[in-house]
């Protein structure tokens, strides 16, 4: 009643554990409509004088993930024979088969060939499908479908540039304020940093973490707004066509505070500063998310002149400083009370999970003092 | 110069997060000979300050804050009028103290300048 259609390996660290996420699914949903509908397109080809496609074409038919295969993660996709058809028919009965398997090939034919930039053999009214498949594929993500065949962001930009779409949407996470919320249209309104202000959907679920950071604009109020994307042709940001999730950025949070200081070059502090390097950045932002105890207040952070990091927390009259040596991965950490003028030196190696404790558990030491 | 007199900083736009500056902006960097930069109060206005200190296209600075000099006396932290950079010139000598003393001092400053608050922002 079935045969395998197709075996696409996914690569990327999310893949890594042998399953497909689930966000992923409508990009292979995406991917059988397209198929319908270039088989469609072949059957046309093939049938000059007939005026019409027949209304059942391809109705039986239809795609299925079935099972996981290893070497990263493997879906694979057979094609399925709709319940209802009598119990003897076989798939290969079907004459719509040829041409869904036609259509399959000349799909990966096409990923191919924009990989190697060569002509397409789809026409541009298909490979706008692209703007759907391959939209939840992340960083260097990408699809195999054979040697040649690889979906990445890129082949899928390029792809979608080739159609005849003036406008595509990417799967992305936005972070800026609420500078309007609209509750008679439900809409809201995005402001980047930057400055461009970007429209999109308000829905019930979101209301209030909007509602909140619209209220709390003048306070530089932030939110992550994780969901489509729609860009034109020049990778400019249009509006955003739906919303996944939205969460509030704490006023110090250190992934995008690291963010904004990886940007600062040479000479940052009066001509002599030193650029942070971003991979040691990335480290530091990763140490902070897995082993930073969350209970704990976040630091002010600040570039050092010399390309590393300061954290500081305030605490009642406590003054505590961390100077991060990025290259070496260790700190020193002072503390200091300003009415005492009582004063503790540490240093800490935070290249490994126990200096991140000892670091913890210095700061609870001052969070517990305050308390008592 | 009196004990009143304000020692002002120039502070970097990224020595600030969310409005509170950072204590490096009130100790030297390895780079300036243990030699903390400042203008005297009694000579310059500090918008004057902000404005003579940004001339310098490779010097940014977000705003100016301030300890006094009795606040320097205070940490034994001696300040030096040095009219030969220029006029207004002056200096927070931190040379023969090691790396955690010029840290700790920096911390009282730092705090003593956010009671005051800022002088001028740009």
């Amino acid at each position: 009643m079935n045969q395998e259609f197709l075996k696409p390996r996914l690569v990327g660290e999310r893949f890594n554990k042998h399953s497909v996420p689930l966000e992923l699914l409508k990009d292979f949903a995406a991917l059988e409509e397209m198929i319908v509908e270039v088989a469609k397109w072949k059957f046309k080809e093939s049938h000059p004088k007939q005026k019409r496609i027949p209304s059942g074409f391809g109705k039986d038919l239809s795609l299925h993930i079935s099972n996981i295969e290893d070497g990263s993660t493997i879906p694979v996709i057979i094609l399925m024979y709709a319940m209802n058809c009598p119990a003897n028919t076989q798939i290969f009965d079907s004459t719509d088969v040829d041409y869904f398997k036609q259509a399959r090939d000349l799909v990966i034919e096409t990923i191919a060939c924009a990989g190697q930039s060569k002509q397409l053999p789809l026409p541009a009214q298909f490979l706008g499908y692209f703007d759907r498949f391959g939209r939840g594929l992340r960083g260097d993500e990408y699809i195999e479908f054979n040697q040649l065949a690889k979906l990445t962001i890129e082949t899928r930009k390029q792809l979608i540039r080739a159609s005849k779409v003036d406008e595509w949407t990417e799967e992305c996470v936005l972070k800026g304020r609420i500078s309007e919320a609209d509750q008679s249209r439900m809409s809201f309104e995005l402001e980047l940093k930057n400055g461009t202000k970007l429209k999109a959907p308000l829905t019930s679920q979101h209301l209030d973490t909007i509602l909140d950071a619209f209220k709390d604009y003048a306070n530089n109020a932030r939110v992550a707004v994780q969901g489509a994307i729609k860009k034109d042709r020049q990778d400019h940001p249009k509006s955003i066509e739906f919303v996944e999730h939205i969460t509030p950025i704490d006023p110090l949070d250190v992934d995008e505070r690291l963010e904004e200081l990886g940007k600062l070059q040479d000479g940052w502090l009066d001509g002599k500063g030193v650029a942070l390097n971003r991979e040691n950045l990335l480290w530091l932002v990763k140490s902070f998310e897995s082993k930073f105890d969350a209970d704990l207040p976040l630091p002010y952070l600040y570039p050092t002149s010399d390309g590393n990091i300061q954290a500081e927390w305030p605490i009642g009259n406590w003054e505590a400083s961390i100077e991060i040596s990025l290259d070496k991965k260790c700190a020193e950490w002072q503390v200091l009370n300003l009415k005492t003028n009582e004063c503790r030196d540490l240093d800490f190696d935070l290249s490994n999970d126990r200096g991140w404790r000892e670091l913890n558990l210095a700061l609870k030491e001052l969070s517990h003092e305050l308390d008592v | 110069m009196n004990p009143e007199t304000l020692l002002m900083r120039q502070v970097n736009p990224s020595f600030i997060q969310n409005g509170r500056v950072t204590s490096q902006a009130f100790r030297p960097t390895p780079k300036d000979n243990s030699q903390l930069s400042v203008y005297n109060g009694d000579l310059i206005a500090p918008e004057n300050s902000w404005r003579h200190f940004t001339l310098n296209p490779s010097c940014r600075s977000s705003g100016v804050m301030a300890v006094s000099e009795s606040e320097c006396t205070e940490q034994a932290v001696p300040v030096v009028e040095d009219a030969i950079t220029f006029p207004e010139h002056a200096y927070l000598d931190f040379s023969n103290m090691d790396k955690k003393e010029i840290e700790r001092k920096a911390k009282v400053l730092a705090s003593k300048a956010h009671d005051r608050n800022w002088l001028y922002q740009a």
